[in-house]
């Protein structure tokens, strides 16, 4: 009829009650995760050239795992929308972050004399030159 | 009393949480936990944004910098971490169903996995603390060699300091002892290959410039204190609700929505670490 009659009855605060539990089988979960991480390991000894292509691939193991801890140890698969939106808010947060720094990060090619970050590399450039490494 | 009339009082009990109206109840404590987290994650993006950009202006020196740390330790701690969540997730199951013996066996066996883990981390830097490079000289006044040393000293104020690590000869005192590391002079030295360490006595006076791998080591350096650091505080600040549930537990009193919420915080620091274990560890 109304909300009212539907509500479970209120009980005191530092009494817990049973939850309308959600079966999730942990141990499997926990396997996964270390296999990913053996996974991350093994392809860190791998020999990769691109440096992209390194960070790349161990933020995207590292982004399977962190979706399985957040999907079934913090049980985001059983809540409502308001803990999912609370969720995705600051992670497109993060994702536009990282991607307001690309500016900083693309404008270090060596014809582009306009970040500070290029300072750097000339430093470690001529730091290299001194001690005889190859330049890259 | 049933019916909740449009205009008028309804005492607080009865009034229908806005919250929880639709579909699940939702408690308040709940949504409280996830804005704090989420809150968490954006404080965590804004150093690891100072990291990118720092790892971006000196690819090379990351790369050769984190070839100092030791890795079979971190990925040991990443298991740590990983088993720790899986025993607060079952920790907070076995709260849910009343279950106070495993709720305190497996909270307990969280509390001793962070205890691991801040151990392990202790090594580490208790590693790095005795961690030096050296720019010292050789030979007569008139015809001095000058040489980087790094490697693992025990007593840096010895007369003579005696170092366990790597030596390459460089052209002048005045070397930027920030920007080498062991990983590279031990490759240079050894002609592009891994060698082994060796013990070398350095006499003080002869030192120019010495260094130990703190923060002020390099920018990668810079970027690992403040996020392990960071990190291993939230560890602790997880370990101390933990530690007060279990004791609540033991004493008959188990509280499963304080268990669940202090899980949440647990799975998001060992989230955390998911990600900085590549970053500083591996690439």
């Amino acid at each position: 009829m109304n909300s009212a009659e539907a509500r479970i009855p209120e009980e005191p605060h530092d009494v817990s009650r049973p939850h309308a539990t959600h079966v999730v089988n942990y141990l499997a979960i926990f396997f996964t995760l270390v296999a990913l991480t053996v996974l991350t390991v093994v392809i860190a000894f791998v020999d990769i050239q691109s440096e992209m292509a390194k960070v790349l691939i161990a933020l995207f193991i590292a982004s399977i795992k962190a979706w399985f801890v957040l999907t079934y140890f913090m049980h985001l698969k059983f809540e409502g929308k308001l803990i999912y939106v609370i969720t995705i808010v600051p992670c497109l947060l993060c994702i536009l972050v990282v991607v307001a720094l690309i500016p900083d990060i693309v404008m270090t090619l060596p014809h582009m004399h306009t970040t500070s970050l290029h300072v750097f590399n000339d430093v470690v450039g001529a730091f290299h030159k001194s001690i005889g490494v190859p330049a890259e | 009393m049933s019916t909740i009339v449009d205009h008028g009082y309804i005492p607080e009990e009865h009034a229908p949480d806005p919250v929880t109206s639709h579909g699940d109840p939702l408690p308040p404590g709940k949504v409280a936990i996830w804005l704090f987290l989420a809150s968490e994650i954006m404080f965590f993006i804004g150093l690891l944004g100072t990291y990118i950009i720092l790892r971006s202006g000196q690819p090379k020196l990351f790369a050769d910098q984190h070839e100092v740390l030791s890795k079979p330790l971190a990925a040991t701690n990443t298991l740590v971490l990983i088993f720790s969540s899986l025993t607060m997730a079952m920790a907070v199951d076995a709260a849910h169903k009343l279950n106070r013996t495993k709720t305190i066996v497996c909270l307990l066996i969280t509390f001793l996995c962070a205890t691991t883990f801040m151990a392990i981390k202790s090594v580490e830097y208790y590693d790095k603390y005795h961690h030096y490079t050296v720019v010292a000289s050789e030979g007569p006044a008139d015809a001095k060699k000058f040489f980087v040393y790094d490697g693992h000293v025990h007593e840096p104020n010895a007369d003579v300091m005696k170092l366990d690590g790597y030596k390459m000869e460089i052209t002048g005192p005045s070397f930027n002892i920030n920007l080498i590391s062991e990983h590279e002079i031990d490759l240079m030295s050894n002609g592009g290959k891994h060698g082994d360490a060796k013990e070398f006595e350095i006499p003080r006076a002869s030192i120019a410039q010495a260094i130990w791998y703190g923060p002020w080591k390099s920018n990668f350096f810079a970027s690992y204190y403040i996020l392990t650091g960071v990190h291993g505080l939230h560890i602790i600040c997880g370990m101390i609700p933990i530690f007060i549930l279990l004791v609540q537990a033991i004493r008959g009193k188990v509280k499963g929505p304080a268990i669940e919420y202090t899980g949440l915080y647990w799975h998001l620091v060992d989230l955390i670490w998911i990600f900085l274990f590549p970053l500083l560890y591996l690439i």
